[in-house]
């Protein structure tokens, strides 16, 4: 028995000094009292540092828990027996880098209540999920611009090209019209015409609407809020402070498009007959707050979205380039409110 | 003046469907401003606040197509799936249709209705019987692309 317990002890300090793991031992003040020879070639830069205090905290930047991505916050060497199995920590190596790390502790029985801590770098399997995760979200936006070139393709064709051919065959049908019946074949061509007409009006509104650039907010949201109710049937009530006042180009585009995608859930969502829209300049001019509200059938926050869920996500990536925060707030059977809260920096 | 008031009531009436609904443009020669400006057997008044693209919702894809559209139970199709782009079958609760594009100067200018709820099934027939029905026109418009239909008339 005892021949093979020296092996075991060899084959241990072997695999201690040979392993890639990186493995500390520390003792109860969470002091590092020793690293294997993957640890010590990778931490290894502070070792001045660490031989006055030897504290683990000189290398540790935190770990992530529920609360934080990083945090110290029921610390994982502090009280080791909270934690079920591995997690994620972040360690600062030789360049100063903060590196991800997947980490387990252990807590050796004995007076002397050591705790063995082990670490895998799992840099590049973080990579490779933010890898596909920007794949994943691309391929959505991707096809999300595809599909709105096709509508606007269709428009076109349909409508456009359409109304453009019944003006040719009229045009032709001219020619063999006796007097008495051309002025109703040019009063039928002038309706074509003008239907034409607001076809392409429409189509370039949906694009973007050119009031938004000569007009501001107030003037593009109205004419938007009233092709919805008509559209959709809904009755939507709006609410402005901001007159005619203008803001970035940035500012109005975001507050316009979250207003136009928020409306648009409302609609297709919430079964809700009313719409509150409202976009509010602070009394103090710091801040411009935008709600938009709907008292339908509300969802849940936590639910795999009902579209492509891109919707929200659009919603949230344009208010960050305009330093906005985007909030939802939902209640089943109750509604849905989306507020916008933008600071506002200097007038354009 | 034709007195389409009364001719949809009696329509619905002739075919005991739920809901008739007539679309129709303010003018009949450029086609502009449609809406559903006749009804009977309607829920609410939320109607009169849709107005009617050529291209979206059941009587715009009708006008476009210039075909009949028949739904019988909007659940197994599309039109169930996305209510929202249909806001007469959503406001009027609907769940089968019909709709019938009615022709004038060689245009589908507007649609006919015939619609049921409560998953009322729409009678084996009444394909036949609205057909039979417009045979003869319906007020100044004519049931089918015929070119010379007015002349016939009249």
């Amino acid at each position: 028995m005892k021949t093979q317990k020296v092996d075991i002890d060899a084959f241990m300090k072997q695999y201690f000094d040979e392993t890639d793991e990186m493995i500390l031992i520390l003792n109860r003040f969470n002091q590092i009292i020793k690293m294997n020879n993957a640890a010590q070639s990778v931490l290894h830069n502070q070792y001045n540092k660490l031989e006055i205090t030897k504290s683990l905290c000189t290398i540790c930047t935190g770990f992530t828990s529920p609360d934080a991505q990083i945090t110290c916050k029921n610390c994982f060497a502090v009280s080791p027996s909270n934690i079920d199995g591995t997690f994620q920590v972040f360690m600062r190596d030789k360049n100063n880098t903060v590196v991800p790390y997947s980490g387990s502790i252990v807590e050796l029985s004995g007076r002397e209540q050591l705790k063995v801590l082990t670490l895998q770098n799992i840099s590049e399997q973080i990579k490779t999920q933010e890898i596909l995760h920007q794949k994943n979200i691309t391929k959505k936006i991707i096809n999300a611009q595809e599909n709105e070139r096709k509508r606007v393709s269709r428009e076109l064709h349909d409508s456009v090209v359409q109304e453009l051919l019944n003006v040719m065959v009229d045009f032709r049908l001219l020619k063999y019209q006796g007097e008495k019946s051309m002025d109703k074949q040019l009063e039928l061509m002038e309706g074509t015409m003008a239907r034409l007409m607001d076809d392409i009006r429409r189509i370039s509104l949906e694009l973007r609407p050119s009031s938004l650039d000569d007009l501001g907010l107030s003037a593009a949201l109205r004419s938007h809020i009233k092709m919805t109710e008509q559209n959709f049937g809904v009755d939507v009530e709006f609410h402005t402070n901001i007159k005619d006042e203008r803001y970035t180009s940035e500012i109005e585009t975001t507050v316009y498009r979250v207003i136009q995608e928020a409306m648009h859930n409302a609609v297709k969502y919430s079964n809700s007959e009313k719409i509150f829209v409202s976009v509010i300049k602070e009394s103090l001019g710091n801040t411009l707050n935008v709600s938009i509200e709907d008292q339908g059938d509300g969802f849940l926050l936590d639910d795999t979205p009902k579209g492509t869920g891109l919707g929200l996500y659009g919603m949230k990536e344009r208010s960050e380039i305009v330093n906005g925060i985007v909030d939802i707030h939902s209640e089943l059977g109750k509604g849905t409110e989306i507020s916008l809260t933008i600071p506002l920096g200097v007038k354009s | 003046m034709f007195d389409y008031e009364s001719a949809v009531k009696q329509l619905q009436k002739d075919m005991g469907v739920d809901f008739v609904g007539l679309a129709l443009p303010s003018n009949l020669k450029s086609e502009q401003d449609v809406t559903w400006k006749y009804v009977c057997g309607n829920l609410n008044e939320r109607y009169k606040r849709i107005h009617l693209r050529r291209d979206s919702g059941v009587a715009g894809v009708v006008m476009k197509t210039g075909r009949k559209w028949i739904d019988r139970d909007i659940s197994k199709t599309d039109v169930g799936e996305y209510t929202y782009k249909f806001p007469i079958i959503k406001f009027e609760n609907l769940t089968s249709f019909l709709a019938e594009p009615l022709w004038k100067y060689n245009k589908v200018v507007a649609v006919l209705l015939f619609a049921n709820r409560n998953h009322t099934p729409l009678t084996e027939t009444i394909e036949a019987d609205v057909e039979k029905l417009l045979e003869t026109g319906f007020g100044p418009f004519y049931p089918e692309d015929v070119i010379n239909f007015e002349n016939t008339k009249g």
